[in-house]
């Protein structure tokens, strides 16, 4: 048992006697190393997404990013923010937003990347349903009118 | 024992524990009343991830659109900066948690040096971010009809800096109204507000704070690094 753990404990007992659910609330100490050893791991994380997007792993570049801020952000989210030792509703709400976050973003690439592909009209419509985000065209010169004067010549 | 039995209401320094806290007739219990505020900053959480989720899900469609574009783009961001701001706010999370961590034991003093390096660890996230911005003002590098730069292959680039500027925006909003509640629980804590029985506030706003941290995880890499 670490130093840490024992002050915890005796915290705890200095302040009630008895367990949860008596009159006061009892926190859950968690020993120093904890947090330092979860900000060091944070810290090489950085360092090995920076090193590795250093190298071209074409099409993987973007998952392996991913994963690696998703390990980070684990550490935050379990350690940080307690949600190992919490109440588990805590993480079912966190984990439901990233459900309704998945689908949000996976529905919304599926109608862009399938728009209009049932459309038998699509090359008459004026909208440009594979580009619709496509930056202006440089607007063309207009052909300035001829000026009145030299209309008369 | 007496002398233990004394130490129970008392914090190091001899004053009452959070002599104003007390359990609300509605809950059955401290706990009860603990994990009821708990439960309120989680839902807000969810709130806040899915709010973010609209800035996300434009830039993974838009990045799909226009990929050569955005790599392109993003090479006018400085990777090593975006580092030394991730470096920043991941430690701002560790004194945070340690800040928690102090309120959790009563330890006053040991808590507002905690908050104040959270501070200057957002601040400093702030100052580097600043530099950021003004250098993408000065290039021309703004969103939409302000985007100014030549020399770009790809048209489209300017997609990646209005995006880049909400998403990182609101990102800095987040910070600067977290520096505001990081500040108001300082001051609470130099008061003796809080103690082992009562420091909801404290864990709320650090909860509230690593999701920040955690939006930012996931921001550097998309923004700063792939490619």
């Amino acid at each position: 048992m670490t130093p840490n753990k024992l002050e915890a404990h005796a915290d705890a007992h200095a302040d009630h006697g008895h367990g949860h659910g008596g009159a006061d609330h009892v926190p859950h100490v968690l020993p120093m190393k904890t947090y330092i050893g979860v900000w060091l791991t944070l810290v090489v994380f950085t360092a090995i997404t920076v090193w590795v997007s250093r190298i071209d792993f074409g099409a993987a570049n973007f998952f392996i990013a991913i994963f690696v801020a998703t390990i980070k952000a684990s550490l935050v989210a379990l350690f940080f923010m307690h949600l190992l030792y919490d109440q588990k509703f805590n993480l079912l709400i966190l984990l439901s937003a990233l459900v309704f976050f998945a689908i949000f973003i996976g529905f919304t690439k599926f109608d862009v990347d399938h728009r209009g592909s049932g459309d038998p009209n699509r090359n008459l419509r004026v909208f440009n349903v594979d580009d619709p985000f496509a930056a202006p065209k440089p607007a063309e010169k207009k052909a300035e009118p001829p000026k009145p004067a030299e209309a008369h010549h | 024992m007496s002398s233990h039995a004394h130490a129970a209401a008392a914090d190091d320094s001899g004053e009452p524990k959070s002599p104003q806290y007390h359990v609300a007739h509605h809950f059955d219990s401290a706990d009860v009343q603990f994990e009821s505020n708990k439960l309120g900053i989680w839902l807000f959480l969810a709130q806040e991830v899915l709010f973010f989720s609209g800035l996300f899900c434009a830039f993974a469609i838009f990045k799909n659109k226009y990929f050569a574009a955005f790599v392109e783009a993003h090479h006018h961001l400085d990777w090593k900066l975006g580092s030394v701001n991730t470096l920043a706010l991941l430690s701002s999370s560790l004194t945070m948690a340690l800040a928690v961590r102090a309120a959790q034991r009563t330890k006053k003093t040991e808590g507002v040096v905690y908050l104040l390096l959270t501070l200057g660890f957002a601040a400093m996230f702030m100052v580097i971010k600043y530099i950021e911005y003004s250098h993408k003002f000065h290039d021309g590098l703004l969103p939409g009809k302000h985007f100014t730069a030549h020399g770009f292959v790809h048209p489209e680039a300017n997609i990646y800096f209005g995006i880049y500027f909400m998403m990182t925006g609101v990102h800095g909003l987040h910070v600067l109204i977290g520096m505001g509640l990081i500040l108001w629980i300082t001051i609470r804590m130099k008061q003796g507000y809080f103690s082992s029985r009562y420091y909801a506030p404290v864990e709320g706003v650090g909860l509230y704070w690593h999701l920040v941290d955690l939006i930012w995880i996931y921001l550097f890499p998309l923004l700063y690094l792939v490619g």
